[in-house]
């Protein structure tokens, strides 16, 4: 095995041009791995993942550094200027960090006008409080708010709310059917655009899928496979509908207790939100259509979105920064250096070779296979330091792969369903889980894997018949 | 913030849009049972048709004189025997010789715990008895520690006002009570103590003032000519109370003695009770 890696690096070092020994490969290979490890172990030795990805960061830069591996001196710009950087800045792709700091500031302000709990509430009333028509509701709504927000805060709106409604219809009974269905969701919803989870603005970024691309290839995936897991829900947790009049006015009569309009406290706000919500979307589907903003980038349009709703809070914008996840935030930037010092290291390149043998099978059984690699490999590790890899390589193993090139979608698609697999498989199944374990609701990480696979593994199936299909009829190629 | 911190929060969201709607029911009372006294049974029969006139007219009632029982067991049967809706009586029923102050009596103690018949207190005592108010009750006061969802206190309340009269739905959290919660948030660094005390404060009263803005629109829709008016603040019990009924000139104050907790009367009924000796009461 070792044999093999090693022969690996030396083909790697050939083709990356850096002089790099198997046994410096090896090294930060292991570095690699055990950063992995520390990631899927994050709960159990309490640390947050930005001090996790930033200490090895650090490691690897020094022992790079060290070993003579990273292209020290000034950087040259686009305009032939060069400039004194750290070695570690240019190594960030900061067109990520912006979509996502822009991103999640316009969200956290939006929210506060009581967009989200007057959608979420106004669905409620509207389902009767029918569990199987409420089922319906907050499995839509995962998906549109993990596609709007991010699976993470979906899951905490919708999971909060079904636990308080369906309090107040004493039906707690069906609450761990109603959490599990919605945390299955979560990562569904996570592919309808590109902005939805942070593998698609990773792998969208270096593949360059414009935001309506995204949309087109993903939409039809996305409705499909909710109203399947919506139905295998309703089977498998015996989520009916109500059988009588009586029950359903009785059912009705509680719900109709829920005042929609209790968050929003500016209707101006409110409405000005919303226009702000839809205008976002607009010019994010626009954004490489319009001339100035093609060259400035989606990071552009989302901060600068950011500043327009600010201006309602202009006096406590401080508030705002101070909610931003700059743990996320710091662990992107720390992981970008820890895969730029992997690539000088060929590490890249030599999973590259592996992923190679899964692309040289064809490309409809290498499509197939890349996508179910990717989601076992991101059901026992964070799906994002995946996608970043993965989006790497595949770019460095071939630079013209096109936007429409179909191991693209493998990844995209992979890397977020693998996330269903098992309760730490994503960040909104932990949170899923979270819920379940507040309400005492008995759910072991054995018995989340037994009751999630049979969801996880019919919505991979259809992944792959559907990336493979769109590829045999020539929508993805290249 | 953690995750949990934030599902709490959200959690914390919802439930603070959960609006409790106000049921409105024309309690039925077709049968009372007086229990007065001997010497003044029938005389009340009178005094309570031109207090309560729409239960006076419609309600027959029936005096129980000292002969019908002997303790407070056998008036119970004979209460359960004869399917009464609503009981008279008074203070220190049986027990003329003995007037303490700071009692009601073992039969009103007993009564008001072990029968769900609402009773109506008249003024005085069984030993220095006072007439019922000769002008029809108008002005119901209506008191509850959590008014919010009381649905039963607040139909009695109306049911027992005369046509065009109004009721004060009154809900005074206890302001002592208040005051020693924010002293503990004083002593937790993680919860800032001003905004805290102030939202603490807002959300009692919030609940409160929604469930009465839901009774009053019920009413307004589907009830009887009845105005509701509402007090809800902070203070003493007691103190608030007594102001209350003198400022608005009350005449009948409505409460509930029931308190799941305990087998006694409810702690704030029983001070009431004791106090406003002049006022009729009605105690669910």
């Amino acid at each position: 095995m070792r044999g093999v890696v090693l022969a690996s690096a030396e083909v790697a070092s050939e083709a990356g041009g850096h002089a790099v020994s198997g046994g410096v490969t090896v090294l930060f290979a292991v570095l690699l791995l055990a950063m992995i490890v520390a990631l899927a172990l994050e709960e159990k030795i309490h640390a947050k993942k930005s001090l996790i990805v930033g200490a090895f960061a650090g490691v690897c830069l020094i022992l790079a550094t060290a070993l003579d591996l990273m292209p020290l001196g000034r950087v040259d710009l686009p305009n032939g200027h060069k400039i004194e950087m750290p070695v570690y800045i240019p190594a960030i792709d900061w067109g990520v960090i912006t979509i996502i700091l822009g991103a999640s500031l316009f969200v956290e302000v939006t929210s506060r006008s009581g967009v989200f709990t007057w959608m979420a509430i106004s669905l409620t009333k509207k389902s009767g409080g029918d569990p199987w028509k409420l089922l319906l509701a907050y499995g839509i709504l995962t998906v549109l708010f993990s596609a709007m927000l991010n699976n993470v805060t979906a899951m905490i709106i919708i999971g909060s709310l079904t636990g308080v409604s369906l309090s107040k219809l004493k039906r707690t009974d069906l609450l761990l059917g109603f959490l599990v269905v919605e945390g299955l969701l979560t990562n569904v919803g996570g592919l309808l655009t590109l902005i939805s989870s942070v593998p698609n603005i990773i792998v969208g970024n270096v593949a360059k899928i414009g935001f309506v691309d995204f949309f087109l290839v993903s939409a039809p995936y996305v409705v499909v496979v909710t109203a399947v897991t919506l139905w295998m829900g309703r089977k498998r947790f015996g989520i009916q509908g109500l059988p009588n009049d009586e029950q359903r006015a009785a059912a009705a009569g509680l719900v109709e207790g829920f005042d929609e309009n209790e968050s929003v406290t500016s209707a101006k706000f409110f409405w000005f939100s919303i226009a702000s919500l839809v205008l976002f979307v607009v010019f994010l589907a626009g954004q490489s259509e319009i001339p100035v903003l093609r060259d400035l980038g989606m990071g552009f349009v989302a901060l600068s979105f950011a500043g327009i709703v600010l201006l309602a809070y202009k006096h406590e914008v401080d508030k705002f920064y101070k909610v931003v996840d700059w743990d996320l935030l710091a662990f992107f930037a720390a992981l970008f250096v820890v895969i730029n010092t992997m690539e000088h290291a060929q590490v890249l390149a030599v999973i590259g070779t592996g992923i190679e043998k899964l692309i040289g099978t064809g490309v409809y059984m290498g499509t197939g296979l890349l996508l179910v690699a990717s989601a076992l490999a991101s059901s026992v590790t964070d799906n994002i330091p995946l996608a970043a890899m993965l989006a790497k390589i595949l770019k460095s193993h071939d630079p013209t792969y096109a936007a429409t090139a179909p191991y693209w979608w493998s990844v995209i698609f992979g890397a977020n369903l693998g996330g269903n697999i098992t309760p730490i498989g994503s960040a909104s199944t932990v949170v899923a889980m979270t819920i379940i374990h507040k309400y005492e609701l008995p759910l072991s990480f054995v018995g989340f894997v037994k009751v999630a696979v049979p969801f996880a593994a019919v919505q991979i199936v259809i992944a792959v018949i559907y990336v493979v299909g769109l590829t045999w009829a020539g929508v993805l190629s290249g | 913030m953690d995750r949990l911190e934030q599902i709490d929060e959200f959690e914390s969201l919802f439930r603070r849009s959960e609006r409790e709607a106000f049921e409105f029911v024309d309690v039925p009372i077709d049968s009372v049972a007086l229990v007065t006294g001997d010497s003044t049974n029938e005389l009340v029969a009178g005094e309570l048709k031109r207090f309560l006139p729409r239960i006076g007219d419609a309600a027959s009632c029936h005096a129980l004189g000292s002969s019908d029982f002997g303790n407070v067991a056998e008036l119970l049967e004979r209460l359960a025997a004869q399917q009464v809706d609503l009981l008279v009586t008074r203070r220190h029923l049986g027990e003329e010789a003995l007037s303490p102050q700071h009692s009601l009596g073992v039969f009103l103690d007993e009564l008001t715990q072990r029968t769900s018949i609402p009773v109506l207190v008249l003024p005085g005592t069984a030993g220095s008895p006072q007439q019922l108010p000769t002008e029809p009750c108008r002005r119901a006061m209506v008191v509850a520690d959590h008014i919010s969802g009381d649905h039963r206190l607040i139909n009695y309340g109306v049911r027992m006002c005369s046509d065009g009269g109004s009721v004060w739905l009154c809900h005074v959290e206890d302001e002592t009570v208040f005051r020693r919660f924010v002293a503990a948030i004083e002593r937790i660094p993680e919860i800032a103590t001003e905004p805290g005390a102030a939202l603490l404060e807002a959300q009692l009263l919030k609940e409160a003032e929604d469930f009465i803005a839901s009774c009053i629109a019920t009413l307004e829709e589907t009830g009887p000519d009845v105005t509701l008016n509402s007090h809800v603040g902070m203070g003493h019990h007691v103190r608030e109370y007594r102001r209350l009924i003198d400022e608005h000139e009350i005449d009948l104050l409505v409460a509930n003695t029931k308190d799941d907790d305990q087998m006694a009367m409810h702690g704030m009924a029983y001070s009431l009770s004791i106090e406003l000796v002049d006022l009729p009461l009605l105690l669910l």
